[in-house]
């Protein structure tokens, strides 16, 4: 594992993923941020493959690289005002202190810990343990993750799905938040529905 | 290998409870009420929670090193069930009057408290890791459920961003623990006989207790290991909503509808105590004093500022945040006093902790449910709206009086028997300063709540609407058992303490083995 190769691919993987993670902090157009984002998530699955860990790097690159970095880009055009870059900020310079910290106590771990306890050969037929794994010792766990996924997805179509009795309010709220008095209208929600909608139908009567 | 599924039977049925909930109210839409849904879910809940008692007390097993079915496990899943039971209780006409997609709203409440118990009962980090995401994720939407509130959207994505944070967090504080002992399982209660790799095991190697020479020497895996332990507190700390990390609370509480407030604020920090407690108790027990000062500034500095900020609040739900962080200040008194010199100190500290935390939830649902008869009443929630609620509502305006005197420390309520036990633990442990602290935060917290009952029994009330007002009779009784409780724990804890001592010894199981190993 110490041969020449071995060490150029971990730099260049490395180099890959550092620039790629600083090149999203300093680019300031979103869709440029989520193509470094992919860059440097590239590198870490480089990274997996020279630890030998081939089915997680496939994974990565399968789930990161190309579903969850598409999902973002597609969150990012259908908001609108989203696309918008980037502003300056007043808090580059502690920002920059906390992460030369951050930075010096990350590196300090991973240099002055002894690792012994991982510090195993590679696996052979990963694929396979792991799937065995997920239906024998992590059976339960992997269960919880189907729970989970359920209950996110019940919970995003219930607050996604769009009622026609609401489009009323929702227009106010929103033009409220436009004209900076969304407290009045947190006020308007607040007693119960049927006297709201009554609220909102006066309201639009007397807008217009 | 063998997997007991007969172990984990009540997991399963509350899973299909709640997906069942979901799908009935889509199918039987328009067909059945809307309170039927909230009344069938507190029901079945209620009977699960009798039925688990009943069958798994005795229990003393595993899930494939997982899942932990002991005494500890069985005490948490009926609180659980109970907390959601009063939950619903509370939320079923707030629901009817103020929210929509009602099958929805009970099926998250039902899988937060799946997760809750999972999280309680996990033994291994991987497992309670995906618990813990599968409790905040059904709490993220639920803060947000009232979507047309902005404030209700604020809260919800001040708590999922600050969340997804401290998750992260977590996570990177878990991968340096499993680097530097080379597993994720707590313990493994017969080390020899298993086989298994096991945090404690490895952390009593490195603190020379057990003495297994094939590891490396401590100070080479301190730093990982500091780190991986400062990192893990810190999410933690969010998601118990310790300070510095308990920005998302006020926010969240404020904007959330009141009975998702209120089982956010009971169910979610038991939960995520539970978590803790097995966690420092279990697996980071061999290595308390790398991590005990830190936890004990977290908590001196949570006690403090919980308080001093409670002080400035004008709305009754901001006030209610700021108590529950001083309360979570309180209860991580019980987690650093785990740090003790004999293992029996320790079991102590921790019983002190489950029965604070049992006392402070009870307290606080009588309150919130309080709170959400006078809200479906008025649809007000600011501290002075509640002027004169003795002369409209007598039985409200006592039970608020009582769960406030309760949380505040009173004698008589619970809040003062569970405090004086948890602060006598952390004194006994060596905790002096830190014990201190907490009294002197609890007298000033009796300003802020006694404000509360001032306006209430000092003034005429105001406005438009002075007219007396009734509570629906299920909302009254479930009120009325819970401040019933409260005095209970108040005046006579020990039948409940007897139960938590049973129930937390089991934590402490593999360091007593160890320790007697090692005397061999």
């Amino acid at each position: 594992m110490s041969s020449f190769g071995f060490h150029l691919a971990f730099w260049l993987l490395a180099a890959m993923t550092v620039g790629g993670a600083s090149m999203i902090i300093v680019s300031r157009n979103l869709i440029h941020a989520v193509i470094y984002l992919v860059i440097s998530m590239l590198g870490v699955a480089g990274l997996y493959l020279t630890l030998s860990a081939d089915f997680i790097a496939v994974v990565q690159v399968l789930i990161y690289v190309g579903a969850i970095s598409v999902l973002m880009l597609f969150a990012i055009m259908l908001t609108p005002r989203a696309e918008r870059n980037n502003t300056e900020t007043s808090l580059k310079l502690p920002a920059a202190a906390v992460m030369v910290l951050i930075l010096t106590a990350t590196v300090f771990v991973a240099l002055d810990t002894d690792w012994g306890a991982v510090r195993q050969a590679a696996l052979a037929d990963q694929a396979r343990l792991i799937g065995q794994s997920l239906i024998r010792e992590y059976v339960l766990p992997f269960e919880i993750g189907a729970v989970l996924l359920t209950a996110a997805l019940v919970g995003a179509i219930a607050l996604a799905r769009h009622d026609d009795e609401d489009a009323a309010i929702h227009a106010q709220s929103l033009q409220a938040e436009a004209d900076g008095t969304a407290e009045d209208v947190a006020l308007l929600t607040d007693p119960p529905l049927v006297e709201v909608e009554a609220d909102a139908g006066a309201g639009e009567d007397g807008g217009s | 290998m063998d997997l007991e599924y007969q172990l984990i039977v009540p997991e399963f049925v509350l899973a299909t409870l709640a997906t069942l909930v979901v799908a009935g109210a889509l199918i039987f839409r328009g067909r059945v009420r809307q309170e039927f849904w909230g009344y069938a879910t507190a029901g079945a809940l209620l009977i699960l929670a009798i039925l688990t008692a009943v069958f798994y007390w005795d229990t003393n097993d595993d899930f494939a090193n997982v899942l932990a079915v002991d005494h500890f496990t069985v005490l948490f899943r009926v609180f659980f069930l109970g907390i959601a039971f009063f939950t619903v209780l509370a939320a079923i006409q707030f629901a009817g009057d103020r929210l929509k997609n009602h099958g929805e709203f009970y099926g998250l409440i039902l899988f937060a408290t799946l997760g809750m118990m999972l999280l309680g009962a996990a033994r291994e980090l991987l497992t309670a890791y995906l618990a813990l995401e599968l409790l905040s994720f059904s709490f993220y939407i639920l803060v947000g459920f009232n979507k047309l509130n902005p404030f209700s959207n604020e809260g919800s994505l001040k708590y999922m961003l600050l969340g997804a944070f401290s998750s992260a967090l977590m996570l990177y504080g878990i991968s340096l623990i499993y680097g530097v002992t080379g597993s994720t399982t707590y313990s493994a209660i017969d080390p020899d006989g298993s086989g298994i790799r096991s945090i404690a095991g490895q952390l009593a190697n490195f603190t020379g207790v057990g003495g297994d020479s094939s590891l490396p020497d401590p100070d080479a895996v301190r730093p990982g290991l500091l780190i991986g332990l400062i990192l893990i507190t810190a999410g933690l700390g969010f998601k118990v909503s310790a300070v510095p990390f308990h920005q998302w609370t006020p926010d969240a509480y404020q904007g959330a509808p009141l009975p998702i407030t209120a089982f956010l604020s009971a169910g979610g920090k038991a939960a995520a105590f539970a978590f803790f407690l097995r966690l420092y108790s279990e697996a980071f027990l061999p290595v308390a004093a790398e991590w005990a000062w830190f936890v004990a500034i977290l908590a001196a500095v949570t006690m403090i500022t919980g308080n001093l900020m409670a002080l400035q609040q004008t709305n009754l739900k901001r006030l209610m945040a700021y108590s529950s962080i001083s309360q979570v200040g309180y209860l991580l008194v019980g987690i650093v006093a785990l740090n003790a010199e004999t293992i029996g100190q320790s079991q102590d500290a921790a019983a002190a902790l489950v029965l604070h935390l049992i006392g402070y939830v009870a307290t606080n649902i009588a309150v919130f449910t309080a709170i959400i008869a006078f809200y479906n009443r008025t649809g007000r929630d600011d501290i002075v709206d509640v002027r004169g609620l003795a002369e409209r509502q007598p039985f409200l305006a006592f039970v608020l009086a009582a769960g406030l005197f309760s949380l505040a420390g009173m004698p008589l309520f619970a809040g003062f028997a569970t405090k004086f036990i948890v602060f006598q633990v952390a004194f006994s442990n060596g905790f002096l300063w830190l014990g201190a602290i907490g009294v002197t935060a609890s007298f000033v917290s009796l300003y802020y709540y006694l404000m509360v009952i001032k306006q209430m029994y000092l003034y005429e009330p105001e406005g438009t609407d002075r007219a007396r007002f009734r509570v629906p009779r299920p909302m009254a009784l479930a009120i009325a058992l819970l401040v019933a409780g409260v005095f209970f724990l108040g005046l006579y804890p020990t039948p409940l303490f007897d139960v938590i001592n049973e129930s937390t010894a089991g934590l402490f199981q593999q360091a007593i083995e160890t320790s007697a190993s090692a005397v061999r």
